[in-house]
């Protein structure tokens, strides 16, 4: 009796594996596809979905908390005005955890289970080599800030980068720490790839430019000290350290040499450092007042104000984002990007990601006679009005390579002891160090 | 050499911390037999205790450091008497205990995060004058790191040698059975147990934070494998192996640094694998070194 028992729940069992893998089958080989054929031909009004595809618990969390509130943001003024031919967008977070190993099947269990999934937001650098393949046989397009170079020549379809390459933020690191009067550097990197995707573009424009890199270190992140590390950077004297470190890093590494060295010596530093999650490390473990003093970062730049940016901070604030989001270049772009491919949609009047992915570029690049747009409501009226549209958002303009990636300036940023934020201060030429 | 030297002087710092948080590790895993990977958790939620006491309630570090420390310790007792205890007395398999501890460690992982949110604190000490000494560098902080592991480990060593309670925790050590045949209330030196192993996870974890300068709800748990190392490397079970494998993994780890900073771990467990390769029972050869000493 037992044993038919155990048969029989292990028929059922496999029964239930085989339509659910049979379901997921499905759902990957036509993906998007059918949800976005579906609702292209039936008609009537239903949510559409972008997947947030990104890691929300773990080290990497900020990442997912920014890029969630990027979609929400967008949604909420997408929404107002209308949703995407009436279509309302709505916005479902998927925890990769940072982890690719858990990217995949949660990416294929987001495919499986969204209904109507026109875009996904994310992943982040270190899920994304493993995601693309699945989002790429779905026919989903995604949006990402990862700055891995590996992606500067990607053909993808699919894959529509945000903000710039490393390989162009390399050069205008050089550039910057060259043209403050440093040409005595020692540069830290952590060993993980986003930071290490950096170095070698960073040494050779440095060298070229004419400067000398007197110490040169690859640190393992998030140990417990760093004290030697420091000793060897401070005994080489150089006039400034440039470098990535993610924030428990950066706060063990600057506040050792802090109490090594009395003080700081400047600090240059990639984008890294206006990620959320950094300043919370590092202020409080050096100093609020010598983070503002000492740190600088060179990160993409945003527009400060316009239309553009005053409705992004109204969708900002309609959501209750956490302020520093509503100043962040990554959350700006992403924003973007998410509103960028609704008035793809609307261009294409289909919600089929294989329809309107070729859409995209046309609404952000800049074109002879087209009508430049700062929202959405003014791009929905515009393409009903006939007219070519450039959409220009909160982060400037995004004009995307022919692959897929939208280089924009960079800028130098501080931290403003007062505000308690990062305050964006001179663009760098177009190209910097390039 | 001079760099080497400065290096010793660091390697101090984090065996300090190290050896605290690896006897606690060895101590709580010789007398209730449990590999208890949640031990990184209690260090992370005693960090986040001193944090609310120092930086919330404004008390002085030293209180906060006391509050961090005994919440390690309640935390302990409760999870011992509560999950582990439970499991234990109905004779549930050492692979099946490590994967409740794993359960453990998730869950407070986890619950911290929700509290903490995914954001990183700090006790926002101000910046101490270095101290020279010997051609090594330390700042008052980790002077005071450093003493409070010495000061630790030796109250350890007196409660082992000359308490009854100490006698009692090796004497149930050894052999759990024989302790209780002879009249020692086993229950209750495991109840002792579980608090002196969270006194000193507390301890290391707010140690931990502070050389750290910020935390997170994932700072215990990633620092959890350099202290499992240095107490398989002195023998698990074994306190005194424990400061050995913490003074060695600590120092190697920092000198390591100066010819490559990625040797750090890499030295760490590469000298980890040796020593096991050669004596598979660690440096100290166990829980036998406690069992000719017991004398209750």
């Amino acid at each position: 009796m037992t044993l038919r028992r155990h048969r029989w729940l292990a028929a059922c069992g496999l029964a239930a594996a085989a339509s659910i893998t049979a379901a997921g089958c499905s759902s990957n080989s036509s993906g998007s596809a059918s949800a976005g054929g579906s609702t292209g031909s039936s008609g009537g009004t239903y949510t559409l979905t972008a997947g947030v595809l990104h890691a929300f618990t773990g080290q990497n969390a900020f990442f997912g908390l920014n890029a969630q509130n990027s979609c929400k943001a967008a949604a909420e003024e997408i929404n107002k005005a209308g949703g995407i031919m009436g279509h309302p967008l709505t916005c479902s977070d998927f925890d990769t955890k940072g982890d690719p190993a858990d990217a995949v099947p949660v990416t294929n269990r987001m495919l499986v289970s969204a209904s109507h999934l026109v875009m996904v937001v994310g992943p982040d650098g270190s899920d994304i080599p493993s995601v693309l393949p699945v989002l790429e046989q779905a026919k989903v397009p995604e949006l990402n800030t990862v700055g891995d170079p590996r992606y500067d020549t990607q053909t993808s379809q699919d894959f529509w980068r945000l903000t710039p390459s490393d390989s162009t933020q390399a050069p205008a690191l050089a550039y910057y720490a060259y043209h403050q009067g440093f040409t005595k550097i020692a540069e830290v990197f952590t060993s993980d790839l986003s930071a290490q995707t950096t170095t070698t573009p960073f040494q050779n424009t440095f060298g070229k430019l004419g400067g000398t890199i007197v110490k040169s270190l690859t640190i393992s992140p998030d140990v417990s000290s760093y004290q030697t590390e420091v000793a060897q950077v401070l005994a080489a004297h150089p006039q400034a350290i440039v470098g990535e470190m993610d924030s428990q890093t950066a706060a063990t590494f600057l506040s050792e040499m802090r109490q090594l060295h009395g003080s700081l010596v400047p600090v240059i530093m990639t984008q890294r450092a206006i990620q959320g999650d950094w300043e919370p490390a590092v202020g409080p473990a050096i100093g609020v007042p010598t983070l503002a003093k000492d740190v600088t970062a060179i990160a993409p730049a945003l527009q400060a104000s316009g239309t553009a940016f005053t409705t992004f901070s109204s969708a900002m604030t309609a959501i209750k984002a956490n302020p520093f989001q509503a100043k962040n270049p990554f959350v700006a772009a992403t924003y973007d990007g998410v509103i960028a491919l609704a008035l793809a949609m609307d261009m294409a009047k289909s919600v089929d990601p294989g329809t309107f992915v070729a859409d995209i570029p046309k609404v952000t690049a800049s074109s002879a006679g087209g009508t430049v747009v700062n929202t959405y409501a003014e791009g929905v009226a515009a393409l009903k009005a006939g007219k070519t549209i450039q959409y220009v958002g909160a982060a400037g303009a995004m004009i995307f390579n022919q692959y897929g990636t939208a280089n924009r300036p960079y800028a130098q940023w501080g931290y403003s002891s007062d505000a308690h934020k990062w305050i964006m201060g001179a663009t760098l030429p177009v190209n910097a160090g390039l | 050499m001079s760099q080497v030297v400065l290096s010793l002087g660091f390697g101090l710092v984090t065996a300090s911390i190290l050896a605290l948080g690896a006897v606690g590790f060895t101590l709580q895993f010789g007398v209730t037999n449990l590999f208890n990977l949640a031990f990184g958790e209690n260090m992370t939620v005693a960090a986040f205790v001193a944090y609310l006491a120092r930086v919330s309630l404004h008390w002085n570090m030293w209180l906060a450091v006391a509050a961090g420390a005994l919440s390690g310790a309640v935390l302990s007792l409760l999870i011992g008497r509560l999950i582990y205890q439970p499991f234990l007395r109905r004779g549930t398999s050492q692979f099946a205990m490590v994967m409740v501890t794993v359960a453990v460690s998730f869950i407070l992982k986890n619950v911290l995060q929700i509290f903490s949110g995914a954001t990183f604190y700090s006790y926002q000490l101000p910046p101490e004058s270095p101290i020279r000494f010997l051609g090594m560098v330390f700042d008052a902080r980790q002077l005071t790191i450093i003493a409070l592991a010495v000061v630790s480990l030796l109250g350890l060593h007196l409660l082992f040698r000359y308490t009854r309670i100490g006698k009692a925790m090796r004497a149930t050590s050894d052999n759990g059975e024989l302790a209780r045949s002879v009249g020692i209330p086993t229950d209750r030196i495991i109840s002792a147990t579980w608090l002196l192993s969270g006194l000193l996870a507390g301890l290391a974890g707010v140690a931990l934070a502070i050389d750290l300068g910020s935390f997170a709800s994932t700072t215990g748990g990633s620092y959890l494998l350099l202290i499992v190392a240095a107490a398989v490397f002195g023998s698990v079970g074994e306190p005194y192996g424990a400061v050995l494998g913490a003074l060695v993994i600590g120092i190697a780890s920092e000198v390591a640094a100066n010819y490559n900073p990625q040797l750090k771990d890499v030295v760490a467990f590469a000298i980890l694998v040796l020593v096991l390769l050669v004596r598979p029972e660690g440096l100290r050869g166990g829980r036998v070194q406690l069992r000719g000493e017991v004398t209750v």
